[in-house]
């Protein structure tokens, strides 16, 4: 298992160089002169020498890769160009607000999604079946934004259950925190919820008419049994690819939830950032987000080891 | 005056249909047979015959909603199995009757060990601690042969070849010392070696435990080793039901005496080779969907009369000692059966 996990980690090293190669070659392309951004237009020629000195921009580019990548790694994600504030101070900030959403989201999605698609399944064609498809359907076709205001407009300015923006952290209030994350996690994991929901009801599906449920069923165990611990259990090795893809593209939907709720996390940041043309934050926001999917992908491989034991031979 | 028979299943006049898009399809049309404890009844014909469709109606294993038992009874110790409820019914599967199936590749879902697969067999019909299930688990794995049985417990079904997959299918039929043991093809797939040692592995536990095979196959060679009795079916029918003696030495349905000449004669089959599928009968099975007219034989059959034979279903009678035939022609095909060298 650990030996697993290190030649992942190794195999990521690669990946990880390229990504930050790519990330500090695509803000090199930016137009735009920092110096000139972080001073004004009207600044004189020796301040524009002297700040670009400071930031180390007259030095070869292999120089200036070096210097990022080894702030980066001692945690200095260097300074915004708009309010010369540290980036990382900003970004650790954000991301407890992104990451409780976007897992509770996963959560909401998991929890709809596979019941439904085990429901779907064994109740093929009947009217279970029935609501399950047009549910998942729904779900995936219905935009995140929408399903947001309808949440909205429902649940806090209608009913008056649930604040309509803000966002109270866990460790102060974790009631007041559900309260403030459990739309925004709605609204973005019902689409993953109906994904799950189909793909869940097709490999059951498939898995309920293959010899080994055949087996099992011969065996004489309840049907409850063969249906979970059977023909569901070996349907979640496809739902772990699905997941890791979702995800990722639900970190990428943070802007708009972050933006209706009033959310103070990465979406408000990558918001602002390009907004103000701040290259240091989008410089960082990017890898961090680079990263985040690496990391997802690893802990995807990490579980198709546990959860499929044919792994264990490559 | 019969003698004391001590019959666990009887199977009397089953009617199994599909239904599909182009209709009913009567896959299995008016079977029936009696198993005895300690016997082997042998169930042979051509693909398609209908013989897996009958062992899974005895098991009540047709896919839901496609399949059904339409007619007749399924006795077992004189039970109905075809009145019972899906939870009496799931207390018969894998304790009383118990099966193994064609493919061992994919008969075992790939993400438990097969110990504890085996144990699970044993834990739905006892009342017994996991562990101790284990523990039985690397017993039968030893029964069937299994070399250093607590390793291989721990194994997953994609590390064991197909003849030791197929020990681990039998080892579950045995967890609970089923009554009737049904072996839908057994040994197709696996190399004659192997085929022969898991057929005398059969005929061991058979006599060790006393239980009743229904062994299904294509291959009359292995018949002649394995069963007391034989049916055989074509097109969900029976034709000829007999004692293996009389049915090999003078078969009487012209169908019968179409596959015992396509097997291969001892030793023209190279070593390591298995032996071919049945073919040599001269046409193809007829769709279930499609039956001919009158006998389901006669476009292929070499006895067929132009009258009798295209309009009429014989009737399956006894031909003489319990050699059941359906021919209307058997008495003349007999004939120039003799006269023939
Ligand atoms: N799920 C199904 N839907 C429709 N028809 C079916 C289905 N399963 C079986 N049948 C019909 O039943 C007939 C008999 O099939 P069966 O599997 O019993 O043959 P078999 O004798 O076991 O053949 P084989 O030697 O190839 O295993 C088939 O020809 C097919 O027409
Ligand atoms: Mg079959």
């Amino acid at each position: 298992m650990l030996v697993f996990i290190f030649r992942r980690l190794l195999g990521i090293l690669p990946i990880l160089f390229l990504i930050t190669l790519a990330v500090f070659l695509v803000m090199q392309v930016l137009p735009g002169d920092p110096a000139l951004m972080i001073l004004g237009t009207e600044a004189t020629p020796e301040a524009l020498a002297a700040i670009r000195e400071r930031l180390g921009l007259n030095q070869p580019l292999y120089m200036q890769y070096l210097s990022w990548i080894g702030n980066v790694l001692s945690g200095d994600l260097g300074r915004s160009m708009v309010d010369n504030s540290p980036v990382s101070r900003a970004i650790l900030y954000a991301l407890p607000v992104t990451l409780q959403i976007s897992f509770l989201a996963i959560l909401i999605a998991l929890v709809i999604g596979v019941p439904a698609g085990v429901i779907g399944a064994t109740r093929r064609g009947g009217i279970g079946d029935t609501v399950v498809s047009l549910i998942g359907f729904s779900c995936i076709s219905l935009p995140g934004f929408w399903v947001a205001i309808l949440l909205l407009y429902v649940l806090s300015l209608y009913l008056g259950w649930l604040p309509s923006s803000g966002f109270v952290r866990l460790h102060e209030d974790w009631i007041g925190s559900l309260q403030t994350s459990i739309m925004p996690a709605i609204a973005l994991g019902l689409r993953p919820a109906g994904i799950f929901m189909r793909l869940v009801r097709s490999s059951m599906l498939e898995a309920m008419k293959s010899d080994y449920v055949r087996t099992a069923r011969a065996k004489g165990i309840t049907a409850m049994k063969v249906t979970l611990r059977h023909g569901l259990r070996t349907s979640l090795i496809p739902l772990l690819t699905v997941l890791s893809v979702e995800f990722a593209a639900l970190l990428g939907n943070v802007v708009v939830i972050d933006t209706i709720f009033g959310l103070p996390g990465f979406g408000r940041l990558i918001y602002n950032s390009v907004l103000r043309l701040d290259l240091t934050m989008m410089q960082s926001l990017v890898l961090i987000f680079a990263v985040s999917v690496i990391l997802i992908n690893l802990l995807t491989d990490v579980a198709y080891f546990i959860l499929d034991p044919r792994i264990k031979e490559r | 005056m019969p003698v004391e028979r001590n019959i666990v299943l009887e199977v009397d006049n089953l009617q199994t249909h599909f239904s599909t898009d182009e209709g009913v399809v009567r896959a299995v049309d008016g079977v029936s047979f009696q198993l005895e404890a300690g016997k082997t009844l042998a169930l042979v014909g051509e693909s398609g015959s209908g013989k897996s469709v009958t062992s899974l109606s005895i098991m009540r294993l047709l896919q839901k909603g496609v399949g059904r038992v339409a007619g007749g009874r399924i006795l077992f110790e004189g039970r109905d199995l075809a009145a019972l409820t899906e939870p009496e019914m799931r207390r018969v599967r894998g304790k009383d009757i118990a099966m193994v199936f064609q493919e061992p590749m994919t008969s075992l879902t790939p993400v438990y060990t097969v110990g504890d697969q085996i144990a699970e067999a044993i834990m739905a019909h006892e009342p017994i601690s996991k562990r101790a299930a284990r523990a039985r688990a690397v017993e039968l794995l030893e029964t069937v042969g299994i070399p250093e049985p607590a390793t291989r417990a721990r194994a997953y079904p994609h590390q064991l070849s197909g003849g030791m997959r197929q020990r681990v299918m039998i080892a579950i039929a045995l967890a609970c010392n089923p009554k009737v043991l049904i072996a839908d093809e057994p040994t197709t797939g696996l190399d004659v070696t192997i085929q022969a040692q898991i057929l005398d592995l059969m005929r061991r536990l058979q006599k060790e435990t006393g239980m009743a095979i229904l062994f299904i196959t294509h291959d009359l060679g292995v018949v002649a080793e394995m069963a007391d009795r034989v049916l055989v079916m074509y097109a969900g029918r029976t034709v000829e039901e007999a004692a293996v003696e009389p049915l090999f030495g003078e078969p009487r349905m012209p169908y019968t005496q179409g596959l015992m000449a396509s097997i291969p004669r001892l030793g023209s089959a190279p070593e390591g080779v298995s032996h071919p599928r049945l073919q040599a009968i001269r046409g193809n099975i007829p769709s279930p969907r499609n039956l001919p007219q009158g006998c389901a034989f006669h476009p292929r059959c070499e006895h067929a009369s132009p009258d009798f034979c295209t309009h009429n279903v014989p009737a399956l009678e006894d031909s003489g000692m319990g050699h059941m035939v359906r021919c209307a022609r058997w008495r003349d095909v007999l004939q120039t059966a003799q006269v023939a060298p």
